[in-house]
């Protein structure tokens, strides 16, 4: 068959699979263990450079495993790009000894790899092995930080919600293989359509596997693992949790609601409206407590995703580009706010809020890039947050969600007070005593100044991101 | 000049360039810091001026158009364009600048960063009075949020850092609604559009029930800005604890900027929802004036006094509004050139007051006219101004405020003099406890105030002297594009 020529669809995924094993390999010949992560970082770019000569046409691979379309190769990209950020702000992370570097990078590999394949499944078997690749890797990154009590109690509280979600996704899709006799996303489809089920427990089995996804983008209420496994990992771990499974949790969710669940959208299109309102106001109210930088970018990270629903609740086409744009601007900004929270927890090994007193006065520079991520994520013009936010809320309002316009704007008034909360104490309050300069290292300054210019870039002049991702969504499949 | 020069453009970007050339300069060379601010804040005056020498007074449209196409996807256009109206806000603008960079000097710490948020602020205040889209329209008034919270925060008195945060969030908690009520013009109008002069054209097409919606989105945008009551709270906290440049530029210009927002937005596009509320605000316009000038009379401290006269004398363009006639809207734009150009002196001349003594209580003042002879003058004649005696500027917007608005709101209007008698009584009050009685020993040492103090008042006093005794100079530039917004409002008029 032609299983051998789908392989040259995955040619990317391949790179990534052999050289994460390399990596491992590399590990005992190279003293130096930077160049591990520039092997990495090698990988990771030949990788996309294979995706950008990938084609735009619609491919069905595997037996319908996988497919390759527009939005995949968009989701692919987006997950090199964001594992390439990722390990080049671990690179002079300190907290992790040379003796853990091999393994960080190896399995921040295959994370990258099995997002890629979660981008094109077309399958709910392959979603499911998608998602429990991912969270395994996750719950091991979690733990990663050997000795110290916070990330291995995040480890396990990681393992043993997500297990419970991934049980319940996985009863969800066996009651829509039980009913409708596939696993196959577009036979589902079609099976849903002529259906004869009873709507109740369909529309449970939907719920059920939703579960599972909205545990990955970290919805209302499944949201709890968030902030304790934030603060307990590695920073960069964390950085690459805030926008790796959340990015392909909102790409999972959109395919499967999407399809022939989208028979049931008056059913839970006000669900999910409520839920993403919930999500939105727990993330913001609890984010304004959060004394720890990490916790608070947590809870600003559930707050985001709650913004980010609301463009799945349109389901609209519009709703989907405002949807991944807002993704796209949230993961620039958010990446490089972590990459200024290494720079300074490697200096003050600290990442309470407090300890961020007169940065401004010492390192002006990290400040003044903190201050730009951190208004970007407020959603002041004109920078690229702003972008996203104009568009959910223009597609909320197309549509006539007014409610949901109305709490998202209220809610990024709220979100503002505790981001330039965190501005005020590096700029308005005076520096204590042991403060000292600090200078970001190389390959956390190119993290840095990539992520602010496509702050700026797209704040700016949104016109190619729009057009990109208006391109990904042009033919949704299935 | 060649009028293809995209001048409006230099009129924005100038200041930005300015914080580039700042971005290179050591930042314990603050003389050189000081000196290229003033220069850049002087050339953007110089534009401004040039721009007049370019502009067509008899043209009631906007002139000096500059668009480019900026994210096409929803049509959003990167457009400029200045009448009659704008240019008298692009001058306030560029003019309390130049007056407020030169005023800077008592700003000793952190030198670099503050001029580089102050010429942020310009350029963001510049760009929101020069916008014809939407979009850009509400780019630029989010800009002017940020630079603001860091002067008023870093640079400001001793709560300055609560004072920041609450002009912030209620500056942004009421644009988001604005944000929300332009994107219901965008989706309602056809083909969909964020330009100011096709949404103009289309507002006869807008039912009453979606315009009173949109009216009232944008209302809490503008309101909390001018600020109409009940929306005025953070207003005291801002300009109290600003530092004295700060207060001068948000008094002078960050006020109008709401004003604008009516004038330019609200009424053209909105017309029958202007005039369905226009009674309701002539209420809030009076309710600020007599509100306001009450508040401003109870005050010890001399700059919260002002601040609140603040309040006081928006109410009176927010009446001229709500007359929705020539007269009363001819009264509203001159009440806000005037106001900015008058409490803009009142905050530096207690700036002045208040970097030589360290207070600005005023009981703890008295007799200063003996030791500042210069002093009292200049703000003897300020106050004159304030108070709105006739032969002087602020005289000519209340008065064509009142006028306008006794043909439409005769109870009201009589209501809103009481406004003008209790100014007229904590002006004097002030000028007693300051100026005149014994003379207070502990103030013997006071020194006159300085020259550098002086060019910053005497442009503005010129103004106010110029414009007091011929009003036409300034009505001539602003009427016509008035009158071209009451005309496309015309169906709905009284």
């Amino acid at each position: 068959m032609d299983l051998l020529l789908d392989l040259k669809f995955i040619q990317p995924e391949i790179i990534l699979i052999i050289a994460s094993i390399l990596v491992l390999m590399l590990d005992f010949m190279f003293k130096s263990k930077r160049l591990l992560a520039y092997f990495s970082l090698f990988s990771l770019c030949s990788a996309l450079l294979v995706l950008f000569r990938g084609s735009l046409s619609a491919h069905s691979l595997f037996s319908g495993m996988l497919v390759s379309d527009p939005l995949a190769l968009f989701l692919r990209i987006l997950s090199v790009f964001i594992t390439a950020v990722v390990i080049l702000i671990s690179i002079d992370y300190q907290e992790i000894g040379p003796g853990m570097r091999s393994e960080l990078y190896s399995l921040l590999l295959m994370s990258a790899s099995a997002m890629m394949f979660l981008s094109g499944a077309n399958n709910l078997l392959m979603i499911y092995l998608g998602i429990e690749f991912i969270s395994l890797i996750s719950y091991i990154l979690a733990a990663y930080w050997k000795g110290n009590l916070k990330s291995s109690e995040a480890g396990l509280k990681y393992f043993l919600f997500g297990t419970a979600c991934s049980i319940t996704m996985l009863y969800g899709m066996s009651i829509i293989y039980g009913i409708t006799g596939t696993l196959d996303l577009p036979q589902m489809n079609q099976a849903l359509f002529n259906n004869q089920f009873s709507p109740v427990v369909i529309f449970i089995a939907i719920l059920m596997v939703s579960v599972g996804l909205a545990f990955k983008v970290a919805m209302v209420p499944f949201h709890f693992w968030c902030p304790d496994v934030y603060e307990g990992a590695p920073t960069p771990v964390t950085a690459f949790f805030s926008v790796g499974p959340k990015l392909l949790g909102f790409a999972v969710l959109l395919r499967f609601l999407l399809g022939g669940s989208a028979l049931f959208y008056q059913h839970w299109m006000h669900l999910l409206g409520i839920l993403a309102i919930a999500t939105m106001v727990v993330g913001n109210l609890t984010a304004l407590a959060q004394t720890n930088i990490k916790r608070l970018l947590a809870y600003s990270s559930i707050a985001h995703a709650g913004y980010a629903l609301i463009g799945l609740v349109v389901n609209t086409t519009a709703g989907y580009v405002s949807l991944f744009i807002y993704l796209s601007t949230y993961i620039v900004m958010n990446l490089g706010a972590f990459a200024v929270v290494i720079a300074v927890s490697n200096q003050t090994k600290s990442d309470e809020i407090k300890d961020y007193a007169g940065l401004s006065a010492n390192s002006p520079y990290l400040a003044a890039m903190l201050s730009l991520f951190l208004i970007s994520l407020a959603g002041i013009p004109p920078l690229a947050g702003f972008i996203g936010k104009f568009y959910i809320f223009s597609s909320a309002l197309k549509e006539g969600f007014i409610y949901l316009a109305i709490a998202a704007v209220l809610n990024s008034v709220i979100a503002a007070y505790y981001y330039f909360n965190i501005i005020r104490v590096m700029y308005l309050s005076p520096a204590s005593s042991s403060a000292v300069k600090i200078k970001p290292s190389p390959a956390l300054n190119l993290a840095l100044v990539l992520s602010l210019l496509l702050v700026l870039a797209i704040g700016l002049y949104p016109k190619p991101v729009i057009d990109w991702v208006s391109a990904a969504l042009a033919f949704p499949s299935p | 000049m060649s009028l293809n020069f995209p001048l409006l453009s230099l009129a924005v970007f100038l200041p930005i360039l300015g914080i580039l050339v700042l971005f290179f300069i050591p930042k314990n060379k603050t003389a050189l810091i000081r000196v290229t601010s003033g220069i850049v804040t002087f050339i953007t005056l110089i534009v401004s001026l040039i721009i007049f020498a370019n502009f067509n007074i008899n043209d009631p449209s906007p002139q000096l158009q500059e668009r480019l196409s900026w994210i096409p996807q929803v049509n959003i256009n990167y457009h400029l364009g200045v009448d009659g109206l704008s240019y008298s806000m692009v001058f306030l603008t560029a003019l309390l600048c130049f007056l407020a960079c030169v005023a800077s000097n008592s700003i000793k710490e952190r030198i670099k960063e503050y001029y580089i948020f102050f010429l942020l602020l310009e350029a963001g205040m510049m760009g929101t009075f020069l916008a014809l889209d939407l979009f850009l329209f509400y780019v630029f008034w989010e800009i002017t949020l940020v630079p603001m919270y860091f002067l008023i925060g870093i640079w400001g008195g001793p709560r300055k850092e609560y004072a920041a945060i609450k002009f912030f969030l209620y500056t942004l908690a009421g644009s988001v609604f604005m944000l929300l009520g332009i994107l219901a013009l965008y989706f309602t109008s056809t083909p969909h559009t964020f330009n100011i002069l096709e949404l103009t054209q289309q507002s006869k097409f807008f039912a009453l029930a979606f315009q009173n919606i949109v009216f009232l989105a944008l209302f809490f945008g503008f309101a909390v800005k001018v600020p109409v009551f009940p929306f005025h709270t953070w207003l005291p906290d801002a300009h109290v604890e600003a530092p004295t440049p700060i207060s001068v530029l948000l008094a002078g210009v960050l006020l109008k900027m709401g004003a604008y927002g009516f004038f330019r937005i609200s009424y053209p596009i909105l017309p029958q929802a202007a005039n369905y509320f226009a009674f309701a605000i002539a209420v809030l316009a009076v309710i600020n004036i007599v509100y306001g000038a009450f508040v401003a009379m109870a005050q010890t401290d001399f700059k919260k006094m002002v601040a609140y006269s603040s309040v006081s004398h928006m109410g009176f363009v927010m009446l001229g509004l709500a007359a929705l006639s020539p007269v009363g809207f001819s009264g509203a734009a001159m009440q806000m050139f005037n106001h900015g150009v008058i409490t803009g002196a009142m905050f530096l001349l207690v700036g002045v007051l208040y970097d030589r003594a360290h207070t600005r209580e005023m009981g703890a003042f008295g007799g200063l006219r003996v030791n500042l002879p210069v002093f009292s003058a200049v703000l003897i004649f300020f106050s004159m101004a304030s108070l709105g005696l006739p032969g002087l500027s602020g005289f000519i917007g209340e008065f064509l405020s009142l006028l306008g608005g006794f043909k439409a709101f005769k109870v009201i209007t009589v209501i809103s003099v009481v406004g003008i008698v209790i100014t007229a009584g904590y002006i004097l009050i002030m000028i007693q406890k300051v100026l005149l009685g014994p003379m207070n020993d502990k103030w013997k040492g006071l020194s006159e105030i300085s020259f550098r103090e002086l060019v910053t008042v005497v442009p503005l006093l010129v103004i106010v002297l110029v414009l007091g005794v011929y009003p036409k100079l300034a009505l001539d530039i602003i009427n016509p594009a008035l009158n071209l917004i009451l005309n496309n409002m015309g169906a709905v008029l009284p």
